[in-house]
């Protein structure tokens, strides 16, 4: 009996020292996560932030490895890009929502488009770089701004479509009942009733849409290529943020790395800044979906 | 769930808002005909581009070594090889931080900082690959390659052959590092997720037969929400296959396969965007491109796959990617 009560106590140690060490992993794994995140914003800030000044934004880039320029071509050219990606991206993704949450229903093409809606969010955003360089670059023989805007606004429609699918499945059902009892015609009810109700939700997907291609850089090579000088001409190539981080990253001059960092910083910064601006507006539909 | 309500209005008012529905429902259906379109001539332009590759190396484009664009020898082997290496090996590396980090989050930390360190770790999702890329280009690879690489070179080299490489910094190690990074945020999100999901009676009862804490946690609650981990892991495969420019800047470049984990290579997206500008001729364009169909028909299955897998174990509301 003794003994016996002696075992299991032993095992009860043994039980409480694997939680301790259970819960330690786990620990030291948080701690991993974070500094992974503080080591790439610390870095980030304490190398960008000294090339950062009144002439990095507003001067075109200086002769190959000297000191000084900027980036401003890039930064007209990324606002340039996602106006044309929003362009192409912000009514198609929601005029799909829309059909999904609204028209759809539970029909066979219904489930084969959100199939497909739910496949493109994962193709590689390469591919349709690939794409836009075949119907666009090719045929015209030019890199351009269109052609990357197409490609980012080609990227932006499912991630916008989904978005917009779920936040209009979330608006009750009675508030579009309300309206078709009025004898409200069923587009009416939409646009009016429902969009409206579901506004905050919206412009959060668009913005998270935005967020993400601006970030794109990988279909930028195969469409917009890049460029030292400011925009002419949206049928000619465009220089963007990411593609001029690409560029002084890879190059050998230690100018170059600092306003590599630099530009990385103000590029995370606006995300950050966009984010944190979606967090606020939003927060009331955040508080309805939980 | 609310029962289902008939949407159609009565039919003797249809007579009113009958032509603007007309039009909405014209408008909204040329809208999505538009977006199929689309994503079907994405897939008919990556076959077709590919094609004059397809035609000429045939399926053993997949099975051969050997990139040399002046003599038109191409093979995908060694990228299909990264590819999966670089996108297995990121995700276990994150699949076991990012839910150990869940775990912690959900069970261990105060309610008070649950919160805050769950947005911190989002805000890693916020960073844009390419900052990846410059982080592990810039930093993480000449750390790894003054320290980890000399000391593995050192003391692993000689006894096993997988760590018998040079130290070269950029290469596999810096790309799997931090594309596992990348990958963090997506699996404690939704980990988090799903443990949070867990009823509270599976925990109660597993208190009431007298298991400490940790056995709880591991051995009912872990399991328990195994569907929505896996799902994670699923979608962060998806993502980890087709990320380009984070891999490119970092893995180094190479057409050979790998022997050890400090070599230099390519993945499937990686080789295209660093080789797309320095194509000499339309065959080396279409080999790449052949290489983008494969990355795109990968993607695709995982992709399928992850849905209904994360539908499935679901159901229609609970989780979402």
């Amino acid at each position: 009996m003794a003994s016996k009560h002696k075992t299991s106590s032993r095992t009860g140690n043994w039980r409480k020292w694997r939680g301790v060490l259970g819960f330690g992993l786990t620990g030291v794994a948080t701690l991993i996560s974070l500094g992974a995140l503080f080591s790439i914003l610390g870095y980030l800030i304490h190398q960008g932030i000294g090339a950062i000044n009144w002439n990095f934004i507003v001067r075109e880039p200086a002769a190959v490895g000297e000191a000084g320029g900027g980036i401003a071509p890039s930064l007209l050219g990324t606002l340039i890009l996602v106006s044309i990606s929003m362009v192409v991206g912000i009514p198609l993704g929601i005029g799909v929502g829309i059909y999904l949450s609204e028209i759809a229903g539970g029909t066979r093409f219904a489930s084969v488009a959100r199939i497909a809606i739910n496949t493109f969010i994962g193709v590689p955003s390469i591919i349709m770089g690939i794409f836009v360089y075949f119907i666009l670059v090719k045929p015209t023989n030019t890199f351009s701004a269109i052609a990357g805007g197409l490609a980012l606004g080609i990227i932006m429609i499912p991630i916008i479509a989904r978005t917009t699918e779920d936040v209009l499945r979330l608006v009750p059902k009675s508030i579009r009942e309300a309206g078709l009892a009025i004898g409200a015609p069923k587009w009416r009810v939409t646009f009016d009733l429902v969009l409206p109700a579901a506004r905050a939700g919206v412009i959060t997907g668009g913005i998270l849409a935005v967020a993400r291609v601006a970030g794109e850089t990988a279909p930028l090579i195969l469409t917009a290529l890049g460029n030292e000088y400011y925009p002419t001409s949206l049928f000619k190539p465009i220089d963007e943020i990411t593609l001029r981080i690409l560029k002084y990253a890879r190059g050998p001059y230690d100018v170059w790395h600092q306003q590599a960092y630099g530009a990385a910083l103000i590029l995370v910064f606006g995300v950050a800044l966009g984010s944190l601006l979606l967090r606020l507006s939003t927060r009331d539909h955040d508080a309805l979906s939980r | 769930m609310i029962a289902e309500a008939p949407l159609t209005r009565p039919r003797e008012k249809k007579a009113r808002g009958g032509r603007g529905d007309r039009i909405y429902h014209v408008l909204i259906k040329a809208i999505v005909g538009v977006v199929l379109a689309i994503f079907a001539g994405v897939f008919t332009v990556v076959v077709f581009g590919a094609w004059p590759a397809v035609k000429r190396f045939g399926p053993g484009f997949l099975i051969h070594t050997g990139w040399d664009p002046v003599h038109l020898v191409f093979g995908a082997l060694p990228f299909i090889v990264g590819t999966i290496l670089v996108a297995f090996g990121a995700m276990f590396l994150a699949g076991g931080i990012g839910l150990m980090t869940a775990v912690c989050i959900t069970e261990l930390l105060p309610r008070w900082l649950q919160g805050p360190v769950t947005y911190l770790i989002e805000l890693l999702a916020f960073i844009p690959s390419v900052v990846y890329g410059l982080f592990g280009l810039l930093v993480l690879a000449p750390f790894l390659q003054e320290t980890v690489e000399v000391w593995i070179m050192e003391h692993l080299g000689p006894h096993f052959e997988v760590f018998n490489g040079a130290p070269y910094g950029v290469g596999y190690m810096s790309a799997i590092l931090i594309l596992a990074i990348m990958l963090l945020p997506l699996i404690v999100t939704l980990s988090r997720e799903a443990l949070v999901l867990v009823p509270r009676d599976v925990r109660e009862g597993g208190y009431a037969l007298g298991l400490q804490k940790w056995d709880v946690v591991w051995g009912i609650i872990v399991p328990y929400a195994r569907n929505g981990i896996v799902g994670s892991l699923v979608l962060a495969l998806g993502r980890a296959l087709g990320e380009t420019i984070a891999v490119a800047m970092t893995i180094g470049g190479g057409y050979s396969l790998p022997k050890t984990v400090m070599d230099q290579g390519y993945t499937l997206a990686s080789v295209i965007a660093n080789e797309f500008n320095e194509v000499s001729s339309d065959m080396y364009l279409s080999a790449l491109i052949y290489c983008g169909l494969i990355l795109l028909v990968i993607t695709v299955v995982v992709n399928v796959l992850a849905y209904f897998l994360v539908r499935r174990l679901s159901g229609a509301h609970g989780f979402k990617a």
